[in-house]
């Protein structure tokens, strides 16, 4: 047991008071490293161990399976349709999301009359629930009576299927969420743009340069850092989208918005598959490492 | 929309002369910005007032009577309350989420202080071990939980929906960040006081990062009430139902109660909102420091 700094008197007095500090640091420390290790650390090695077995919930019966439902994924080809379809909805939302949030961020950080207001309507989507959120737009979406349909009415335009249609199921979602989130990624470009030094700027004026260049000379690459952060965290949370497919599709139509986390819950409460649930969450969590260990390099380098 | 807004503006001492072209194509990208972040609300809140026939009849066609109700009535929340018995959900979603920051803030500011004023060999490890969690979102890992949740007994209880949720390394980030930033010479003058160290962690420490207990207490508020997954997974009993669960009752494949759904949205809606429009500051510094998302 080694402690630092304490110097004066004896060994025996050291090693004293160096248990006393240990003692006082365990109890604060040890009710929250007790709610990590149960519900956050155990499950990690739980959701291994119990992906080598197939596991009935029910029976409560498992049986030694190896590396049976990691080659089962491998062939399974919906498995494959769900991280495709995560991908898609990754691919098609964050690209959009991020450059809207960028504009937002710049519109908002210019002081007019009304901004505050304007910045808090972008971030009530944000604070506003799930559920909320994916049923309200999931009426908007109603085929027959909803706004969306109404609206289109009332200017003539040809009503649309949205959600019940294979080829507008996804677009749909991905429009939703982004309305939901632009606003946690605007706060990050917002953090961002504040912190670049108005000096560059006046710096870049004096030699002549316009607002274009300004723009694509100092703040672009003055974000890179912010940029990088927002993409990959925008990246984990999309692929963990599961409650507005839940709610408004259930994976339809044919499953092209079935989402890993929907698979992995269909697998787990409704197929009964324990097993397979578990070793379909090791590969998203496999995953979402990569994502993050990418992350912590890009900003240990900065 | 944005022509004008996203180029970066430096201060200038150019007086602005008032030019109507730009004033207005601002002003109507403003109008546009607003009625797409407002209108799903104001939708929500006009049709919870309204008679289930009056909401299909005011969208054919579209006008200002679809986002006003003409005859506004309290019927719908009424039944939604008593008949359905909506109150319970909101009870218990208050208690959960009241519960949650109040554990969550006394335990996760506990180890936050220790790992970043105490000394103590093996802090850093444990710190990271702390970070550790943050790799693993809860969707990777919601089976396992499940199942060690059930295997203590808990499930279908109020401890299994949020007893897994008050230990949060977010919070224990920020706040100790907060705690690095405190002077050196508080601590000293405390130590030379006699102050034991749980006594400088409550007395001094803890009331000198306010602001940060606010930001983090009111993102878990958010999270805990827009729980939905989790309580799903957990929960059988329908009295133990939160908000979330409750709504999405209303909202099935096989049969929408529109005006139910709107009231109840709208009642889930007015807590935290409200929260935001006070708490607005510290939601933003908490979010942009923590890069805490849903």
């Amino acid at each position: 047991m080694k402690s630092a700094g304490w110097n004066r008197g004896s060994v025996r007095s050291t090693l004293l008071r160096a248990l006393k500090q240990y003692r006082s640091a365990l109890v604060l420390v040890l009710p929250a490293l007790i709610g990590l290790s149960v519900f956050h650390l155990w499950p990690i090695i739980e959701s291994v161990r119990v992906s080598f077995f197939d596991y009935n919930l029910i029976s409560r019966v498992s049986e030694w399976e190896g590396l049976g439902n990691y080659t089962f994924a491998a062939q399974d080809p919906l498995f494959w349709r769900t991280i495709k379809n995560t991908a898609l909805f990754f691919l098609l939302k964050v690209p959009v999301q991020m450059v809207l949030a960028l504009l937002l961020a710049l519109l908002v950080r210019v002081p007019f009359k009304g901004v505050g207001f304007i910045r808090t309507i972008i971030l009530i989507p944000t604070v506003t629930s799930m559920v909320v959120v994916s049923v309200i737009w999931g009426l908007m979406y109603h085929p027959n009576s909803g706004l969306i349909n109404g609206i289109l009415e009332t200017l003539s335009l040809p009503t649309q299927k949205f959600l019940i249609d294979t080829g507008q199921a996804m677009p749909s979602l991905v429009v939703m969420t982004i309305w939901k989130d632009v606003g946690f990624n605007m706060i990050f470009f917002l953090a961002g743009l504040l912190s670049i030094p108005g000096s560059y700027y006046e710096a870049a004026m004096l030699d002549g340069a316009n607002r274009w260049q300004l723009f694509r000379h100092i703040t672009i690459p003055l974000l890179r850092g912010t940029t990088v952060f927002v993409l990959i965290t925008s990246m984990i949370s999309a692929f963990k989208v599961f409650t507005p497919v839940f709610l408004m599709t259930k994976g339809g139509p044919s499953s092209v918005t079935r989402v890993i986390v929907l698979y992995i819950y269909e697998n787990a409460f409704i197929f009964n598959k324990m097993g397979y649930a578990a070793a379909i969450s090791v590969i998203l969590a496999l995953i979402l490492l990569i994502a993050s260990v990418i992350q912590i390099y890009f900003r240990s380098r900065s | 929309m944005e022509s004008d807004t996203h180029i970066d503006k430096v201060p200038s001492k150019k007086k602005q002369r008032f030019r109507p072209l730009q004033f207005l194509t601002r002003g109507s990208g403003l109008m546009i910005l607003v009625i797409i972040f407002l209108g799903p609300y104001i939708w929500m809140v006009s049709s919870a007032f309204k008679p289930r026939a009056e909401i299909f009849s005011d969208l054919d066609p579209v006008s200002w009577r679809t986002f006003i109700p003409v005859n506004p009535t309290l019927l719908n929340i009424q039944t939604l309350l008593v008949e359905f018995e909506f109150w319970r959900p909101i009870l218990n979603s208050l208690a959960i989420a009241t519960v949650t920051v109040l554990i969550a803030l006394t335990i996760n500011s506990m180890i936050a202080y220790a790992l970043s004023r105490m000394k103590f060999a093996g802090r850093d490890i444990l710190f990271i071990i702390v970070l550790s969690t943050l790799l693993i979102p809860f969707e990777a890992i919601m089976v396992p939980m499940f199942l060690v949740v059930q295997n203590m007994g808990l499930d279908d209880t109020y401890f299994g929906i949020f007893l897994p949720w008050v230990a949060d390394a977010f919070i224990i980030f920020l706040l100790r960040q907060h705690f690095l930033e405190l002077p050196d010479d508080l601590q000293d003058a405390a130590i030379i006081d006699g102050c034991t160290p749980f006594q400088i962690y409550w007395k001094i420490m803890l009331p000198n990062i306010r602001p940060a207990l606010v930001s983090a207490g009111f993102i878990k508020f958010i999270y805990s009430w827009d729980a939905y997954i989790w309580p799903l997974i957990v929960t059988r009993d329908p009295d133990k139902s939160v908000v979330a669960i409750a709504i999405a009752r209303f909202f099935t494949d096989q049969d929408i109660l529109w005006e139910y759904v709107f009231a109840g949205s709208f009642l889930a809606t007015i807590p935290v909102v409200l929260l935001f429009l006070f708490l607005q500051r510290y939601y933003i510094e908490g979010v942009a420091t923590t890069g805490i998302r849903g």
